[in-house]
C-alpha cells in the first residue's frame, strides 16, 4: 500500500518537472493551433445538424405533415422466395427442369449456380384475392385474407447478392459497414416521444442475428444514442430490469445520480458528445425499470390476443416478437425492427427447402403478421403505424445447382434482379400493385424499385424529404439515401 | 439552311450589345466626376463596339424570325425595339459634342434596351416567365370516368409539358397543339394525331422515343413527360384522340385503369390527402408561454412541421390539470392534432373540446369518454380521424357526429356501441371500424411439414 502511494507520489512530482513542462507546451500549442485550424469546420457542423447534446431525445418535428408516426419493420432475413409468396409465373412451371436460357446467364454472376442450371417452378398455389385481386400463394392463407390492405412493390431491385451487405444497403443506405441505420435516422430526426422507452428498439428471431451483424441497427456516425436497442426474445426482454436485492429505488435512483454527475463534469472537462449520450443512456434505463417491466411483458395481455397472434409468452418466437412491437409502438416507440432469421432457401437440406423448410417459415409468420395488422387496425393505430416487409433480395427462378450439381432438395439462389416486398398502413395506398417482373419473374420491367427508392418513401411518410434529413461528417453531408432515391408515388398517393 | 443555322445564334449573340452597352453608358457617368480624358477615349471605341454587336444581333434575330416558329406579332415588336436600339446607339455616338441631345438619346436607349430585352426574354421563355405568381394548380379531378377525356386530361398535360414551344407564342416545327385543329393539322414533319394509330402519330412516336434521341420530345433538358402522362396520351390517342369524350366512353384496359386513378383526386382522396396535413391558411404562433408550461408538465406539444405553427399534442395519458386546461385553451387555434388516450379523467378536457375547431386527429381511446362528453364534439367540423376505442360511447352519443362532413374514420372497438342497433346507413360518410377481428387458427399453423406437401 505504501509503495503504491509512494509511487502515485512520484508521478505526481513528475508533472512538474522541466522535461513534462516542455513537451506539454509543445503539444499544448500544436493542439491549439490545430483546433483553431478545424474550428470553422465544426462551426459549420453545428448549424447543420439536428443534435443537440444536452437534450439529443427531445422530440422533434419533421419536415411537413407526416402520415405515419411509427414504423414496424418485418426483416425476413435471409431472404424469402418472391416466387412462392407473391410473384405469380404461369410460364415459368411451363419450363420446369429445362435449361435456364443462356440469355438470363450472360454477363451474370449468381453466389451459388454454376454453369447453366434448369428452371424452377413455383411450387406454390397462387390465387387472387381480396377486391384489389393481389396475389398471394397459398403458402400464406391468413395474409391472403387482408390483402387489400396490403401495398406490393413486385419489381424491387438492388445491387448486391449476398446477405450482409444487402442487409446493409436495405437498412442502412449503403452496402459497406459504417452508416447510420434507418431506426437511428428516424430517432435523429424525430426525437423520442416517450421518455420511458427507447426510441428504437430491435427484436430478433429465428436464432440467428443477421448476417450483417448489429451493424444493420447501428447508428453510424450518428450519436450512438441514436442505436437501436436490442432487446431479448426469450426471457425478460431486458436484463437486470429488476432492482438487485437489498437495493431500494432511492438507492438505485442516487447512484445513478452521482455516475451521472461524475460524466457531466467529465463532460466540461473533455466535450465529448458520447459522454452526454451515455448520461442519457443511464437515465433512460432507469426509467425503462418502471415503464420497460409493464410494456415489454406480454403475458398480460389477454387471452383472445394471444389467440390472434398465435402467441405463447416465454418462448422465443417471432409471434411473440411481433406482439411487443404492437405494445411498443402503443406507447410511442418510433421505430420498431423485427428481424427473422431462416428464409435462406437454397435448398441444401429440408429446412432449406421451398417446398419444405420455407412453408414452415411461412407458417411462423402469417398468422402473427396478420394479426398484427387487423389488431392496430382496430385500435384506430394502423393508419399511423408503417409496416414494411421484406428480404434484402430476392430469389432466382432456376433452381439452384452448388458446385454444378442439383442441390439434395428443391432450392433457389439468392437474386438480386427482382423481387417482392410489400408495405401496410401509415398513409399508404392500400390494394396496390406496383412494379411488374417479366414472364419468368427474372427481372424488372416496369415500376423498378431501389431500396433507397423504399427508404425515401418511409422517410415521406414520417414527414422527412429524404433528400434533407443530413449530418454533416468528415466534411460533407451524408443521407439515408445517400444521393439517390427517388419517392415511390403511386404507393403514397 | 446556313441562314436558319445563322440564326440560332441569335440568342447568344444578343448579350454582347447588352454588355457593351451598358459598359459604355458606365463609363459615361463615370466620366463625370473622374478625369474625363483617360475614359472619354474609351467611350466612343465602346459604343461602336456596341452598334456592331447590336446590327450583328438584329441580323442574326431576323434570320431567326424566319423560321417562323414564333409569335409573329411579338416577334415584330421585338425586331423594331431591336432596330431602333442599334440606331439610337449610332445617334449616341455622333451627338457626342451636343450635350443636351447626347443625355436624351441615353435615357431613350437605355429604356429601349429593357423593352427590348424583355420582349426577347417573353419570346423565348415564355410570356409569364417574368412574374411573381406561382405556377397555377392543376384543376382537381374529382371523378375520372365523367372526366371530358381532352379538356380534363390531355389538354392539361400538353398545356403543362408542350405549350411552351407549340402555342400561340412559338410555333417550333410549325406545330401548335393549343387547339384541336392544331393538334389534327400537325406540323411541318407531318400530322400530330392520326387517330387510333399511335406509329403514325408524331406526337406519341416522339414521346416514345429515348430522351437521348435527338427527335425526342420534349427535347433534353425540359420538363419530360411522366410515365403515366405518356401512358395516357398513348391511350388516348389509340381509342380515337376524342376531343368531346369522356373517360368512361372509351374503352379501357385495367393497366390504364390504373393510370387513370393516378390523375384522379377524387373526393375521398383529397381530403385523405388532408388527413394529416396541416390547414391551407397558416395560423398565427401559439403562445409560448402555454406550450411551455405545457411542456413542464409532462405533455408532449410540437408544431406538426417544422415550417408550421400547427401543434401536435400527446397529453401522455397524463390527466391535464387546471393550469393544463388553462394552456390548451390558449391553444385552441394552434392545435390540429390531439392525442388524449389513457387519460384517467376526461371531464374538464371535454370542456374545452368544444372550443378546439381546428382539430383533424383526435385520440380519446381508452378513457371514460361517454355520450355526455360527445357533444362537445358536434361543431369539429374539420375533425376528421376519431378513435373512439375502449371508451363508454354508445351509439347514442354516435347521434352527435351526424353533421361532421369532414369525418372519414371512425374507431369504436370496444365501446359501448351495440353494433347490432347501429344502423351504419345513418352515417354514410365515414368509415366505421368497429374490430374485433379474428384470425383463426388453421391446422396447419401449427404442424411442421418435412416433406412437400403441395402439389
Amino acid at each position: 500500500m505504501e509503495k503504491l502511494i509512494h509511487e502515485a507520489f512520484l508521478r505526481h512530482l513528475e508533472k512538474d518537472t522541466r522535461r513534462n513542462f516542455l513537451k506539454g507546451s509543445f503539444l499544448g500549442l500544436g493542439g491549439l493551433a490545430l483546433g483553431s485550424m478545424m474550428s470553422c469546420n465544426s462551426d459549420k457542423a453545428k448549424t447543420n445538424n439536428l443534435f443537440d447534446p444536452q437534450n439529443p431525445l427531445a422530440p422533434k418535428s419533421p419536415h411537413f405533415a407526416p402520415k405515419a408516426k411509427s414504423v414496424i419493420y418485418l426483416h425476413m432475413a435471409g431472404a424469402p422466395s418472391q416466387l412462392e409468396l407473391f410473384d405469380y409465373k404461369p410460364e415459368l412451371a411451363k419450363l420446369d427442369g429445362q435449361d435456364c436460357p443462356q440469355s438470363f446467364l450472360d454477363g451474370k454472376k449468381f453466389a451459388f449456380i454454376r454453369g447453366v442450371p434448369k428452371m424452377l417452378a413455383s411450387q406454390a398455389v397462387f390465387k387472387q384475392h381480396g377486391q384489389s385481386g393481389a396475389l398471394i400463394s397459398n403458402y400464406l392463407p391468413h395474409l391472403s385474407t387482408i390483402a387489400d390492405d396490403l401495398s406490393f412493390l413486385k419489381a424491387v431491385t438492388t445491387d448486391q447478392f449476398n446477405h450482409a451487405p444487402a442487409q446493409l444497403l436495405m437498412q442502412t443506405g449503403s452496402a459497406r459497414l459504417g452508416r447510420p441505420s434507418m431506426g437511428s435516422w428516424v430517432t435523429y430526426g424525430l426525437g423520442s416521444e416517450n421518455n420511458n422507452l427507447p426510441a428504437f428498439v430491435v427484436l430478433t428471431s429465428g436464432g440467428n442475428n443477421p448476417d450483417a451483424g448489429k451493424s444493420v441497427w447501428g447508428s453510424g456516425f450518428l450519436p450512438s444514442v441514436y442505436q437501436g436497442v436490442q432487446c431479448r426474445s426469450e426471457g425478460d426482454p431486458v436484463l437486470f430490469i429488476k432492482d438487485p436485492d437489498g437495493i431500494s429505488r432511492d438507492i438505485r435512483k442516487a447512484s445513478i445520480e452521482a455516475i451521472n454527475e461524475i460524466n457531466q463534469n467529465e463532460y466540461r472537462a473533455y466535450g465529448d458528445p458520447e459522454i452526454l449520450s451515455r448520461i442519457s443512456q443511464y437515465e433512460m434505463a432507469y426509467k425503462m425499470q418502471i415503464s420497460a417491466p409493464e410494456v415489454m411483458d406480454i403475458k398480460s395481455e389477454p387471452a383472445y390476443i394471444h389467440e390472434m397472434y398465435g402467441t405463447k409468452p416465454g418462448q422465443a418466437s417471432f409471434a411473440n416478437n411481433v406482439l411487443l412491437a404492437r405494445k411498443l409502438v402503443e406507447n410511442g416507440v418510433r421505430f420498431v425492427q423485427l428481424y427473422d432469421w431462416g428464409w435462406d432457401t437454397h435448398g441444401t437440406d429440408a429446412g432449406g427447402a421451398i417446398d419444405i423448410g420455407l412453408i414452415n417459415k411461412c407458417r411462423s409468420v402469417d398468422k402473427a403478421i396478420t394479426a398484427l395488422i387487423l389488431d392496430l387496425k382496430q385500435r384506430g393505430l394502423l393508419d399511423e403505424t408503417l409496416i414494411v416487409w421484406g428480404g434484402e433480395f430476392g430469389r432466382t427462378p432456376m433452381a439452384e445447382n452448388r458446385e454444378g450439381k442439383p442441390n439434395a432438395f428443391k432450392g433457389r439462389d439468392h437474386h438480386a434482379e427482382a423481387f417482392t416486398m410489400w408495405m401496410a398502413g401509415g398513409g399508404i395506398k392500400a390494394g396496390v400493385s406496383y412494379g411488374e417482373t417479366d414472364e419468368l419473374g427474372y427481372s424488372a420491367t416496369s415500376g423498378r424499385v431501389s431500396p433507397h427508392d423504399i427508404q425515401a418513401t418511409i422517410m415521406n411518410q414520417l414527414g422527412f424529404d429524404h433528400e434533407k434529413l443530413t449530418f454533416d461528417f468528415q466534411g460533407r453531408s451524408f443521407r439515408l439515401t445517400d444521393v439517390e432515391g427517388k419517392l415511390i408515388q403511386e404507393l403514397v398517393g | 439552311m446556313i441562314v436558319e443555322f445563322l440564326g440560332k445564334f441569335h440568342p447568344l449573340l444578343v448579350h454582347l450589345p447588352i454588355g457593351f452597352f451598358l459598359l459604355a453608358g458606365f463609363i459615361k457617368v463615370y466620366s463625370f466626376w473622374k478625369s474625363k480624358d483617360a475614359v472619354d477615349s474609351l467611350l466612343p471605341m465602346m459604343l461602336i463596339l456596341s452598334f456592331v454587336a447590336s446590327a450583328v444581333s438584329s441580323l442574326t434575330g431576323y434570320l431567326l424570325s424566319q423560321s417562323g416558329d414564333y409569335d409573329s406579332e411579338m416577334v415584330a415588336k421585338h425586331q423594331w425595339t431591336g432596330i431602333a436600339f442599334t440606331i439610337l446607339i449610332s445617334a449616341i455616338y455622333f451627338s457626342r459634342n451636343f450635350k443636351r441631345f447626347n443625355v436624351a438619346f441615353w435615357a431613350i436607349s437605355i429604356i429601349l434596351l429593357m423593352i427590348v430585352g424583355h420582349l426577347g426574354g417573353s419570346l423565348t421563355h415564355g410570356e409569364d416567365f417574368l412574374s411573381f405568381a406561382k405556377e397555377t394548380e392543376k384543376p382537381q379531378i374529382l371523378d375520372i370516368q365523367n372526366a371530358a377525356v381532352y379538356d380534363e386530361i390531355i389538354q392539361p398535360i400538353l398545356k403543362e409539358k408542350c405549350y411552351s414551344c407549340h402555342s400561340s407564342k412559338k410555333q417550333k416545327g410549325n406545330l401548335r397543339l393549343d387547339k384541336p385543329e392544331f393538334i389534327m393539322k400537325g406540323g411541318k414533319e407531318g400530322k400530330g394525331v392520326v387517330p387510333h394509330n399511335t406509329g403514325k402519330s408524331l406526337i406519341s412516336k416522339r414521346i416514345f422515343l429515348k430522351e437521348s434521341e435527338e427527335e425526342h420530345m420534349p427535347p433534353k433538358g425540359k420538363p419530360q413527360l411522366t410515365e403515366v402522362e405518356t401512358k395516357v396520351l398513348e391511350w388516348w390517342i389509340k381509342e380515337g384522340a376524342s376531343f368531346d369524350k369522356k373517360v368512361n366512353q372509351l374503352a379501357q384496359s385495367t393497366e390504364i385503369q390504373k393510370v387513370l386513378a393516378s390523375f384522379q383526386s377524387s373526393d375521398k382522396e383529397t381530403k385523405n390527402k388532408s388527413t394529416h396535413t396541416v390547414p391551407e391558411a397558416e395560423v398565427e404562433k401559439g403562445s409560448e408561454e402555454s406550450i411551455l408550461s405545457l411542456k413542464k408538465s409532462g405533455i408532449l406539444v410540437l408544431p406538426v412541421a417544422s415550417n408550421s405553427n400547427y401543434l401536435l399534442v400527446n397529453l401522455r395519458g397524463l390527466a391535464p390539470s387546471t393550469s393544463n386546461i388553462g394552456a390548451l385553451k390558449t391553444l385552441r387555434e394552434q392545435i390540429i392534432w390531439l392525442n388524449a388516450a389513457n387519460i384517467k379523467k376526461v371531464e374538464s378536457l371535454a370542456l374545452i373540446l368544444s372550443e378546439m375547431k381546428e382539430i383533424r386527429i383526435l385520440h380519446v381511446n381508452k378513457t371514460s369518454f361517454s355520450d355526455k362528453e360527445m357533444g362537445v364534439l358536434k361543431d369539429l367540423s374539420h375533425l376528421q380521424f376519431l378513435n373512439l376505442t375502449n371508451t363508454m360511447v354508445s351509439e347514442k352519443g354516435l347521434e352527435n357526429l351526424k353533421g361532421l362532413k369532414n369525418l372519414e374514420k371512425l374507431y369504436l372497438y370496444k365501446s359501448k356501441v351495440d353494433f347490432k342497433n347501429l344502423n351504419f346507413k345513418n352515417f354514410p360518410n365515414f368509415k366505421i371500424d368497429t374490430g374485433g377481428y379474428i384470425v383463426p387458427t388453421f391446422e396447419t399453423d401449427t404442424i411442421t411439414v418435412d416433406k412437400p406437401i403441395f402439389e
